[in-house]
């Protein structure tokens, strides 16, 4: 569903902030992205999305490349950034439509989705109000629920549990299991080592830019936990 | 004080972009002085100006209206532009919540607040006030004390208007905050403020020319009997009591709201602030659309939700409509009143090419476009990972500026062609040369924002008052008017035939626009 070969971007002032990462995630995976802070998940996943180029390298999602076919890409993904900042003019149900209308999502379907999964996030009766008046974490749900409305085949995130209460962690990991047992991909970037290992088929580790060890997760765990092994691996 | 002093010192910063990497701070640094030197140009001009009225205002023996009218009119653009301003600067900022919880005093963050909010009012006196003042001082003598007494005044009265806009803007915000849709009330009542503002602004103008030096005298004793007017006057030509007058009437209006509001401005700005969620929505019907119809409905709703951003680039499409209005009601010789401002009668020929460079103007003061990449901010990563192409967002962000300037003209145009008695020809320029005017406005508007993007802002109003796109655009489209109106002093001819050229000129550009936004613009805008 994503493949990443060889992606490198740098910064002006020549600062590398991905260098040659590659990984594969197949479909109804959950891969997740690990690495201390400025490592370059941000930069990759950001890449992934289309919002950053990048100057060598491909990226391919569904098969086609981010960069030849950027819209037919992102028909096919959708995307939960850390801080979601969104339209504060616009009521929740406006904004829910307004993605609804871009990815063409027909009338029956994005009410049955709106209605399962603000149900699930107990959203739907705050869907009225403008976005503005959301606390962190309603916003945070809010982003969520609008890039499950259209289906993806492809979910990216990055750090979606930050801002989420426990009971809504609880539904998003749901609702992720609930997606690859569809077909559907997820790939994404967490502080929280203890949700990678538990939730993740693989996960990737990288450091300074690099991928430093990336596989089945609990082949890279091994007896030891993941803490160990990150630590580990970013001291050496 | 020193906490004051800070505290003003960290908004001007942020008011103003400090703190940026190296690059940015020159760029930054080459706007400022752009600014600074627009800025003293402008003074100029009113110099120049206030000159031109000295000799009228001395022929109707009101020599002191000078004074008068150089403080009332930069009273009345230091309100103009406080109103919308004053809100965000001392209700409700957007650093509110991080001051508070700094062990600060209140009343030190509303001091400092209160003195940015009386810096901004003093460029209204600074720009209209001072350069009136000093005109009436080389024309009709004024000694060290004239000059002296011209500082304090200038010093005193912000203090005064600070006490009128703060209670403007917070009645606004308080009426408003009553209703569900907040922005909504607060865009039509300062919309209504500014027409008010504006339709007395035209219609000053149109005072007749053969009643000027009566209507002149008649304004002098009107301004007599005015305390703030009578005081500054008085005070500036020696009066000691009358400038103790002046202070009374400033500083004590000023001194009372500072005790209310320092006591209050938690409470006040917490009361303002307070915008919680209130539930019990159900869900109903979801409707469908396409994907170009729901950028563009988000485009206009977002347009609408920011009242700063529609109070500062309506205004054309608002001036158009009142001129219309008042084009119906006092005829053809309004138009040469608005723009010699009670002068000579203009030439009827030149009627309607005055009527069109007018239209021009209009709707190209107020461009929507050459903020609106800038005002994404921090949710441009909404549109820059939809899948939608670059050339439907644009469309969408050209849909807005078309909607605040496009109704209008037909209106006009319509309106222009009765009064002035034109053939269909003629109407005609009154219509496509200003529509192409708009389309060219908000194409340009795109393109400098995009050359120019101001992503990183606290304050959605900077982007959309300081930002450099919203400059280059505005001068862009000048030039072309300027261009085109020299053109047709220096070639004459047949005015319909001369707009017919225009017109093709204005779509060529239009074009050269577009495409570039379809190819480099769209890679920009990948890039941002």
């Amino acid at each position: 569903m994503l493949v990443i070969k060889n992606l490198t971007k740098t910064y002006k002032g020549g600062k590398k902030a991905v260098d040659g990462l590659s990984l594969t995630i197949e479909p109804g995976e959950i891969y997740g992205f690990i690495g201390h802070n400025g490592a370059g998940k941000t930069t990759t996943i950001k890449c992934v999305t289309g919002i950053l180029d990048f100057e060598q390298g491909e990226i391919l999602i569904g098969g086609k490349s981010i960069r030849e076919d950027p819209v037919g890409c992102k028909q096919l993904m959708a995307y939960i950034p850390d801080n979601p900042d969104l339209y504060d003019g616009l009521t929740g149900i406006q904004y829910l439509n307004f993605i609804a209308d871009v990815y063409r999502v027909d009338q029956a379907e994005r009410e049955r989705l709106t209605r399962k999964y603000a149900g699930a996030f107990e959203l739907t009766g705050n869907l009225g109000d403008v976005v503005s008046s959301y606390s962190h974490g309603m916003k945070q749900k809010l982003a969520v629920i609008a890039a499950l409305i259209h289906s993806p085949r492809l979910l990216v995130m990055d750090e979606p549990f930050v801002g989420l209460d426990p009971k809504a962690a609880f539904t998003l990991k749901e609702i992720m299991h609930e997606l690859c047992a569809k077909g559907a991909s997820i790939f994404f970037s967490t502080h929280v080592l203890e949700v990678a290992e538990k939730l993740c088929d693989h996960i990737a580790i990288i450091r300074q830019g690099r991928l430093v060890r990336a596989g089945d997760t609990r082949e890279i765990v091994g007896d030891s936990s993941l803490e160990e092994i990150f630590l580990e691996l970013i001291e050496q | 004080m020193k906490n004051v002093l800070l505290l003003t010192k960290l908004g001007l910063l942020s008011s103003w972009g400090g703190g940026r990497k190296s690059k940015k701070r020159r760029s930054q640094g080459v706007m400022l002085a752009l600014m600074g030197i627009g800025s003293l140009l402008l003074i100029a001009l009113m110099g120049v100006y206030a000159w031109g009225l000295s000799m009228l205002l001395e022929l109707a023996g009101a020599p002191t209206l000078m004074i008068s009218m150089g403080f009332l009119l930069g009273a009345v653009m230091s309100v103009f532009f406080g109103i919308a301003k004053t809100p965000g600067m001392l209700f409700a900022a957007k650093d509110f919540e991080a001051l508070m919880s700094l062990p600060l005093k209140e009343r030190e963050i509303f001091f400092s607040k209160l003195l940015m909010v009386y810096l901004s009012h003093m460029t209204g006196m600074v720009t209209v006030a001072l350069p009136f003042s000093v005109v009436y001082g080389i024309r009709f003598g004024g000694g060290v004390g004239y000059y002296g007494m011209m500082v304090l005044a200038l010093l005193l009265v912000p203090f005064l208007l600070m006490v009128v806009s703060s209670l403007i803007s917070l009645l606004i915000a308080r009426i408003a905050q009553r209703f569900r849709h907040t922005n909504a009330v607060m865009l039509v009542l300062t919309l209504v403020a500014v027409c008010a503002i504006l339709a007395g602004s035209m219609l000053l103008g149109t005072v007749g020319e053969s009643d000027i030096v009566a209507a002149l005298a008649g304004m002098d004793r009107s301004l007599s009997a005015f305390p703030l007017t009578a005081w500054i006057v008085a005070a500036l030509l020696g009066s000691g009591a009358a400038f103790l007058k002046l202070a009374l009437l400033c500083l004590v209006p000023f001194a009372a709201l500072t005790v209310i509001f320092a006591k209050t401005y938690r409470k006040i700005n917490s009361a303002l602030c307070e915008r919680r969620s209130r539930g019990g929505y159900r869900l109903g019907a979801m409707r469908s659309a396409s994907p170009v119809r729901a950028l563009r409905r988000r485009e206009i709703k977002s347009y609408f939700s920011q009242y700063y951003y529609v109070f500062n680039t309506a205004v054309g499409g608002l001036m158009l409509l009142i001129l219309t209005v008042l084009l119906v009601i006092g005829g053809p010789k309004v138009i040469g009143q608005i723009v010699s401002s009670g002068g000579n009668a203009v030439v009827s020929t030149m009627l309607l090419p005055l009527l069109v460079l007018i239209e021009c103007f209009c709707v190209m003061v107020g461009c929507t476009t050459a903020s609106s990449i800038s005002l994404e901010g921090n949710r441009i990563w909404i549109l820059q990972s939809l899948p939608v192409t670059a050339k439907e967002i644009f469309r969408s962000k050209l849909a807005v500026q078309l909607l605040i300037t496009l109704p209008v003209l037909p209106i006009s145009a319509v309106a222009g062609t009765l009064v002035l008695g034109l053939n269909l020809a003629e109407g005609l320029t009154l219509l496509i040369v200003p529509a192409l005017a708009a389309l060219l406005t908000g194409l340009t508007g795109l393109t400098a924002n995009l050359l120019f993007p101001m992503l990183d802002w606290k304050n959605p109003m900077v982007p959309v008052k300081r930002g450099a796109s919203v400059m280059v655009a505005m001068l862009a489209c000048f030039v072309v008017m300027a261009l085109g109106g020299v053109a047709y002093w220096k070639i004459g001819g047949d005015f319909v035939v001369f707009c017919a050229v225009v017109a093709v000129v204005l779509a060529i550009l239009c074009a050269a626009a577009w495409r570039w936004l379809c190819t480099a613009g769209a890679k920009r805008f990948a890039e941002l």
